[in-house]
C-alpha cells in the first residue's frame, strides 16, 4: 500500500509540473504575439496596398526615424513621409520610391 | 478607391489590436479630410468594436463629424451595442451621453442595459436619463383630456413604448432596488398593460415596492399622481397610495390630482374611503374656488364617497357654493349640499341668505323641497325673482306652487316687483300664475293689463286678470280686446271665454287680422253654438297656411260637427307639409 501512495504522489507531482510548464509556454507565446501585433498589422497594410518589400522597407525606416509606435501609424501620418521626401536628394532613386508611396498611400 | 480608403478599410477589417489604436489616432488627430473618411467608413461597417471608436471619441469630434454621427444614428447600432457590452465605464458612459444627445428613444434599451452596469456613475447617468424621459412623456400625457390610452397620439405612444420597454428591463435588474429614480420612472409610465410593474408593487414584501413607497412618502411629484390613482384601484396598494397624497396640496397640484381621478372613474368606494382625512378634501384647501366645474364635480364626488362626516362635507359644499367663480360650479355645490342630510339645512340657509346669484336661488329651491322656506326674508324672495328665469320649467312650477301660502299671506313680498319695470316683473307674474294667487293681486294686475308699455307683461297680466273674481276684471279684459298687440288680444279673448262672457263680445274679432285671435274667437263662438263660429272656421280652413294650422287647433279642441272630412282631406291634399302633418297627428289622436 505504501508504495502505491508513493506512485500516486509522484504522478500528481509530475502532472502539476506539466501544468506549470504549459502555463509558462502559453504565457510566453501570448506575450510574443502581443509584441508582434504591430508587425502583423504592418504586413496586412502592406498587402492591402500591394507594396513591394523595398517600398515597405523604405516606409518602415521613415516610421522608425519618426519614433512611431506602432510603426503602422505611418499609414495615416502623411507628414512624416513628406519630411522624409524633403530630407532625400532630389535625383535619388529612393526619392522616386517615396513619391510613389506618398501618392499610393495618401491620395 | 483611394490609398487612404484602402488603409482605413484594411484597419477596419483587421483583427489586430493595434488597428483600433491606429484608427482612433486617425479619427482624433488626423486632418479633417482623413477624419471624415474614417468616420464615414466606420459608420458603414457592421463591426461593433471598430464602430465603437465613434462613440468613444464622440466628444472630441469636430462639429461637422459629430453632426454626421448624430444624423446616422440608425447605422450606429453595432458600435453602441459593442460599447455597452464592453464593460468599460468610459465607453458605457459615452453611449448614454450620446443617446441623450440624439434624443432617440428607440435606443432606450441600451440605457436600460447601462442601469445594470458595474460602475455606479454609469448606472446613475442611465437612471437619470430614463427618469427625465419618463417625466417628459408623463407631462405630455397629463396635458391630455380623457383616458390616456384613447387620446395619446401614435408617435407619442410609440415613444412611450420604447421607454416602457427599457424600464421593464431596468426594473427587473438586481440593482433596481438601489435606484429609486428607475422605480419612480417606472411608476410614472406604468399603465394597465404594465403587469411586470403592478405584479411586483402589489406584493407587500417586494423590496422595490418598499423602496418606491418610502421614496414617495418623502416627496411626491405631480407626475406620479397618475400612479397614485391607478394604485388605488389595487386593493393591496390602495391604503399606501392614498397615504402618499394625504397632505396639503398646492392649487396646481390639486388640479392635477383631480384630473387624474377624472381619468379613472373606477376607483372603488373602499379605496376612496382612505382619502377621508386628506387635507385637500376640506373647506380650507387652497384653490378649490378656482377649480373648473368638471374637476370640482370630481372633488365633491370624492368627498361624498369618502364617507366623511356630513357636517364636514356640508361646510365644504357651502364654501364652494358661496365662493366659487363659476355659476355651474356654485350650483353643483348647492345640489351636493342638498344631499348632506340634516347637516345641510343650516348651510343651505347660509347660501340662500349670503349667496348673490343662481346658487342662492338653487338653495331656495332645495329649502322649499325640504319645507324650510315658510318665512322667507324679502332679500331671499328678491334674489329668487332676479334669477327666476334661470331655473328650469319644472323647478319654476315646483317653487311657484310651494310659494302659494307665502304670497297669499304676505303679498307685500311681491309689491316692489309688481311696481318695478325691471326684469323681475314678469317673474313676479309667473309666480302669481303658478301659485294661483291672482285674486290676491287683482288691483295691480288690472293696472298692468291696461298698461301697454310692455306687451309681454301686459299679455301675461291679461291672462291673470281672467283668473280673478274681481268685479272690474271683465271691463279690463274688454278694453284689452282693442289692444294693438295680438298676444294681448288673444289672451283677452281666452280670458273672456273662460269667464263665460256674452257671444256678442267676440263677434268683432271674427275679422281680426291675427289668426290666433280669430281662432280663439272661433273657439268661443263654437262653444256658444253660434253660426258665426262655424263660418269663421270654414273660412280659416280655406285661407293661408297659418290659418289652416289655427283652424286645425280649433277643430282639435272644439270638435265641431261636419269638419272631420275637411280635416281628413287636409291630411292627403294640403300643399303644406306642416298642415298635412298636423292634420294627421290630430286625426291619429282623435
Amino acid at each position: 500500500m505504501g508504495s502505491l501512495y508513493g506512485v500516486w504522489t509522484t504522478v500528481a507531482f509530475l502532472v502539476i509540473i506539466g501544468f506549470m510548464v504549459t502555463a509558462v509556454v502559453l504565457s510566453r507565446k501570448l506575450d510574443g504575439q502581443h509584441h508582434r501585433t504591430s508587425d502583423h498589422l504592418w504586413d496586412e497594410l502592406r498587402e492591402a496596398h500591394g507594396l513591394t518589400r523595398r517600398q515597405a522597407r523604405c516606409l518602415r525606416k521613415a516610421a522608425e526615424k519618426a519614433h512611431l509606435d506602432p510603426e503602422s501609424l505611418i499609414f495615416v501620418e502623411p507628414h512624416i513621409l513628406q519630411q522624409a521626401l524633403r530630407d532625400t536628394a532630389a535625383d535619388s532613386p529612393r526619392r522616386r520610391d517615396l513619391e510613389q508611396l506618398s501618392l499610393r498611400l495618401y491620395s | 478607391m483611394s490609398g487612404f480608403e484602402t488603409t482605413v478599410d484594411c484597419l477596419i477589417r483587421s483583427e489586430n489590436r493595434a488597428a483600433r489604436h491606429v484608427l482612433g489616432h486617425a479619427l482624433v488627430h488626423g486632418s479633417p479630410e482623413m477624419a471624415a473618411v474614417v468616420a464615414e467608413r466606420l459608420l458603414g461597417t457592421t463591426r461593433g468594436g471598430r464602430q465603437s471608436l465613434l462613440v468613444e471619441h464622440f466628444s472630441v469630434l469636430s462639429d461637422r463629424l459629430a453632426q454626421c454621427v448624430l444624423d446616422s444614428m440608425g447605422r450606429m447600432g453595432p458600435g453602441m451595442r459593442w460599447a455597452m457590452a464592453s464593460r468599460k465605464p468610459q465607453l458605457q458612459q459615452a453611449v448614454v451621453r450620446l443617446i441623450e444627445q440624439t434624443g432617440d428613444l428607440s435606443l432606450a434599451y441600451l440605457v436600460a442595459e447601462a442601469c445594470g452596469a458595474g460602475d455606479a456613475g454609469v448606472r446613475g447617468e442611465a437612471a437619470d436619463l430614463l427618469c427625465r424621459w419618463s417625466r417628459n412623456l408623463r407631462r405630455t400625457e397629463m396635458d391630455l383630456a380623457g383616458p390616456i390610452e384613447a387620446t395619446l397620439s401614435e408617435p407619442a405612444a410609440r415613444r412611450k413604448h420604447f421607454v416602457q420597454d427599457a424600464l421593464r428591463r431596468a426594473f427587473a435588474l438586481r440593482q433596481a432596488v438601489d435606484t429609486p429614480r428607475v422605480l419612480k420612472a417606472a411608476a410614472m409610465l406604468a399603465d394597465d398593460g404594465a403587469h411586470w410593474f403592478w405584479s411586483a408593487v402589489t406584493l407587500r414584501r417586494d423590496l422595490r415596492r418598499q423602496r418606491l413607497m418610502s421614496e414617495l412618502s418623502q416627496q411626491i411629484e405631480p407626475e406620479l399622481f397618475g400612479f397614485v390613482v391607478r394604485a388605488m384601484e389595487h386593493d393591496d396598494l390602495a391604503a399606501d397610495a392614498a397615504a402618499l397624497v394625504a397632505r396639503p396640496l398646492r392649487a396646481n397640484e390639486l388640479r392635477l390630482l383631480l384630473r387624474e381621478f377624472s381619468r379613472r372613474p373606477r376607483v372603488s368606494e373602499r379605496a376612496v374611503a382612505h382619502l377621508r382625512q386628506a387635507p385637500w378634501l376640506t373647506a380650507g384647501q387652497e384653490g378649490i374656488e378656482q377649480l373648473p366645474a368638471t374637476l370640482l364635480a370630481n372633488l365633491l364626488s370624492l368627498a361624498a364617497r369618502s364617507g366623511m362626516p356630513p357636517a364636514r362635507l356640508a361646510v365644504l359644499c357651502r364654501t364652494v357654493a358661496i365662493g366659487h367663480a363659476q355659476d355651474d360650479a356654485r350650483r353643483m355645490a348647492v345640489d351636493a349640499l342638498a344631499h348632506c342630510g340634516e347637516a345641510g339645512a343650516a348651510e343651505l340657509r347660509v347660501v340662500a341668505e349670503q349667496g348673490s346669484d343662481l346658487a342662492a336661488v338653487t338653495a331656495v329651491v332645495h329649502m322649499i323641497r325640504r319645507g324650510q322656506f315658510a318665512a322667507p326674508s324679502q332679500g331671499a324672495v328678491d334674489r329668487l325673482l332676479s334669477h327666476w328665469w334661470r331655473l328650469d320649467p319644472a323647478e319654476r312650477r315646483e317653487v311657484g306652487r310651494a310659494l302659494k301660502p307665502v304670497v297669499t299671506d304676505r303679498p307685500s313680498l311681491l309689491d316692489m316687483h309688481l311696481e318695478a319695470a325691471g326684469g323681475t316683473l314678469s317673474a313676479a307674474l309667473d309666480v302669481i300664475r303658478l301659485a294661483s294667487a291672482a285674486d290676491v293681486f287683482a288691483e295691480p294686475l288690472r293696472r298692468l293689463a291696461a298698461d301697454g308699455c310692455d306687451v309681454r307683461v301686459q299679455s301675461a297680466a291679461v291672462a291673470l286678470v281672467g283668473a280673478t273674481a274681481s268685479p272690474g276684471a271683465g271691463e279690463t279684459l274688454r278694453s284689452a280686446l282693442a289692444a294693438r298687440d295680438a298676444r294681448v288680444r288673444a289672451n283677452a279673448v281666452e280670458a273672456l271665454d273662460r269667464r263665460h262672457a256674452d257671444a256678442d263680445v267676440f263677434l268683432p274679432l271674427v275679422r281680426d287680422q291675427n289668426c290666433r285671435v280669430r281662432a280663439n274667437a272661433a273657439m268661443a263662438l263654437l262653444e256658444r253654438d253660434r253660426p258665426e263660429g262655424r263660418q269663421l272656421l270654414r273660412d280659416m280652413f280655406a285661407a293661408g297656411e297659418a290659418d289652416r294650422l289655427s283652424a286645425l287647433w280649433v277643430f282639435s279642441r272644439a270638435r265641431p260637427q261636419g269638419f272631420a272630412k275637411t280635416a281628413e282631406l287636409l291630411t292627403r291634399r294640403d300643399p303644406s307639409d306642416r298642415v298635412r302633418l298636423k292634420a294627421a297627428q290630430l286625426l291619429a289622436s282623435a
